[in-house]
């Protein structure tokens, strides 16, 4: 499989991020992209079969509080943001039959 | 005046909180016409915070170290009933419920606080060009960018905008601003600062820090801000440093480590720079070490590609049904195609970038040879500076390769741009502490600054050698473009 990113890895992965591109978008991004995949490739060269991957900087020492319900955001002030609510809800396109 | 001043006048007595206030909401009125630095002005509510600081110090009540201080706020970070945009289309109209952690801890210091700054788009970019609010201009020089993500915030600060502000640093957002307008930028060991409240942009990067005129004020700020905070599972509860006190102290003995291959692609001006502070450093009794960091160079795009797969999972939460930009229903959408289409409107070009990016470099097929190899290259590039920092006790380097570079320079080279970042991300991926400290004017009067990197929870010695770099500084006066500008009324 090619690594390079055309316009259908592009399709491919906005439809995975929920985001509407037009075909003519997609071509200009691919080209952008490719670029940069290009650029970051540079980390290919380096053999790292050794290294553990690092995905935050204080490994294993994340703090958990205990698993209690509390009042910090009310309906009402969870709804006040909403684009579109009615009777205490979210309104959301029809998903059932 | 600096902040620490304010603030002690203000205990004093001998200057009111209300006319710290006014005069820092004048000086926006008459100054952000031309620099744009600020996306919300909250002017009755900081005259009510002001007043209500007069009224305890005139009854003799305790107050806190920032007592009356008026002091700006990234638009990344919530302040409760204040809008809170991120600097996107996506979140226009959005109150925050609530005050960020930080923002609370500034509230009970007594802080004033006067609106919300401008920024980058999600925190993205090192220019402040993606704000959907449009460019923040320099106070130095109007033609150039203010760098970023933070840019408003440090060309507020520079401005005059009040004494301070906060901003946030993923790869070197609160470091590079902070450098372009001439101001001090702290971006805290990860974990140090709470960043409940805060939007998140790329969460194994992102850290709140301080920014001021000095590296004394920044102290200020920051011991209010630093601590552990039940609401953010990543802060540490290492015990806080007299972060002021340190400031006092000689740098005599400290080792300072230079990196060598970091000298190669400064402008003349900033390798001047860097060379004057090290010398500096040593005749105030400091010795040298030589370091080298054999992955830096992989730092920049190592960074990018964690930040951006991380930013395409943290975007997820933005579906426009529970808050922000919602699409036009039409009578044929599913939930997908509102997600899709709402999505689309919100955000900007380089936010939808680094989203699909993001997307990709997660995406089966891709995964093992971009994400993870760059969380690889990560701990190679953290390995290096634990192995520097134990040769040394501060690295010194430069914060950027040049003074800030003119409006549009790289706009439509996305990776120039990123290259930029090419100094300040190692500290990120690594989590360490890293300042930057203005050392005067370059030849087109622009500020040049040197960075400072310690090791984990040792912002002491950042405030011990930023205010011996400073202390042999003469300290820069007000921005004359700015200056020039207001006058002229251009």
């Amino acid at each position: 499989m090619s690594d390079a990113i055309d316009a259908t890895a592009v399709a491919d992965a906005a439809r995975l991020a929920r985001l509407a591109l037009e075909p003519a978008e997609q071509q200009a991004m691919a080209a952008e992209l490719e670029r940069v995949r290009a650029w970051v490739s540079m980390l290919q060269a380096v053999d790292v079969s050794d290294v553990a991957p690092m995905t935050h900087p204080h490994e294993g020492a994340m703090g958990l509080r205990r698993d209690r319900v509390s009042s910090d955001l009310t309906a009402a002030e969870a709804l006040a943001n909403a684009p579109a609510q009615a009777e205490g809800h979210f309104l959301v396109p029809r998903v059932v039959g | 005046m600096t902040l620490i001043e304010c603030a002690s006048a203000i205990a004093a007595g001998s200057l009111s909180a209300l006319d710290a206030t006014n005069a820092a909401l004048a000086r926006i009125e008459s100054a952000d016409v031309h620099l744009n630095a600020m996306v919300h002005v909250d002017a009755a509510g900081a005259r009510a915070q002001a007043t209500a600081v007069d009224e305890a110090v005139a009854a003799g009540q305790p107050i806190g170290p920032l007592a009356g201080v008026p002091i700006t706020i990234k638009d990344l970070i919530a302040v409760g009933g204040q809008p809170l945009t991120a600097g996107s289309n996506m979140l226009a109209g959005y109150v925050a419920p609530r005050d960020a952690s930080v923002i609370a801890r500034l509230r009970a210091a007594g802080a004033v606080l006067l609106g919300k700054t401008s920024l980058d788009e999600f925190a993205m970019g090192s220019t402040n060009e993606t704000a959907a609010t449009g460019p923040v201009r320099n106070p130095w020089g109007l033609d150039r960018v203010p760098g970023g993500s933070s840019g408003g915030s440090a060309a507020a600060v520079a401005a005059g905008y009040g004494y301070g502000s906060l901003g946030t640093d993923t790869g070197g957002s609160v470091r590079l601003p902070a450098a372009f307008c001439g101001v001090v930028g702290l971006k805290p060991t990860y974990g140090r600062v709470s960043r409940s409240g805060v939007v998140a942009y790329a969460s194994s990067l992102d850290q709140v820090g301080p920014m001021a005129a000095t590296v004394r004020d920044t102290a200020r700020l920051f011991s209010v801000i630093a601590g552990p905070c039940a609401a953010d599972a990543t802060s540490r509860s290492e015990p806080i440093g007299d972060y002021e006190a340190a400031c006092e102290l000689p740098v005599a003995g400290l080792r300072v480590g230079l990196v060598h291959s970091w000298l190669a692609g400064l402008s003349p001006e900033v390798h001047r720079a860097v060379m004057t502070t090290y010398d500096a450093l040593l005749a105030a009794g400091a010795t040298g070490a030589a370091i080298e960091l054999p992955h830096a160079h992989l730092a920049v795009p190592a960074y990018y590609l964690i930040a951006m797969s991380e930013a395409s999972a943290n975007l997820a939460r933005y579906d426009g049904v529970r808050y922000g930009h919602r699409a036009e229903l039409h009578s044929s959408d599913t939930l997908d195609t509102l997600y899709a289409r709402s999505r689309a409107e919100g955000f900007g070009p380089e936010v939808q970038r680094r989203i699909v990016m993001g997307t990709w470099a997660l995406s089966s097929g891709y995964y093992d040879a971009y994400y993870d190899r760059a969380c690889r290259v990560r701990r190679l590039v953290h390995d290096d500076l634990q192995t520097a920092l134990s040769a040394c006790d501060v690295i010194l380097g430069p914060t950027a390769p040049s003074a800030a570079w003119p409006l549009g320079a790289h706009t439509h080279d996305p990776i120039a741009a990123y290259q930029m970042d090419i100094y300040t991300t190692a500290a990120n991926l690594a989590g360490l502490p890293a300042m930057s400290v203005p050392v005067g004017l370059g030849d087109e009067g622009l500020p040049l600054a040197v960075q400072l990197i310690a090791g984990s929870f040792k912002e002491t010695t950042l405030f011990q050698v930023g205010a011996a770099v400073e202390q042999r500084q003469e300290r820069l006066s007000g921005p004359a473009a700015l200056q020039a500008a207001i006058a002229g009324g251009q």
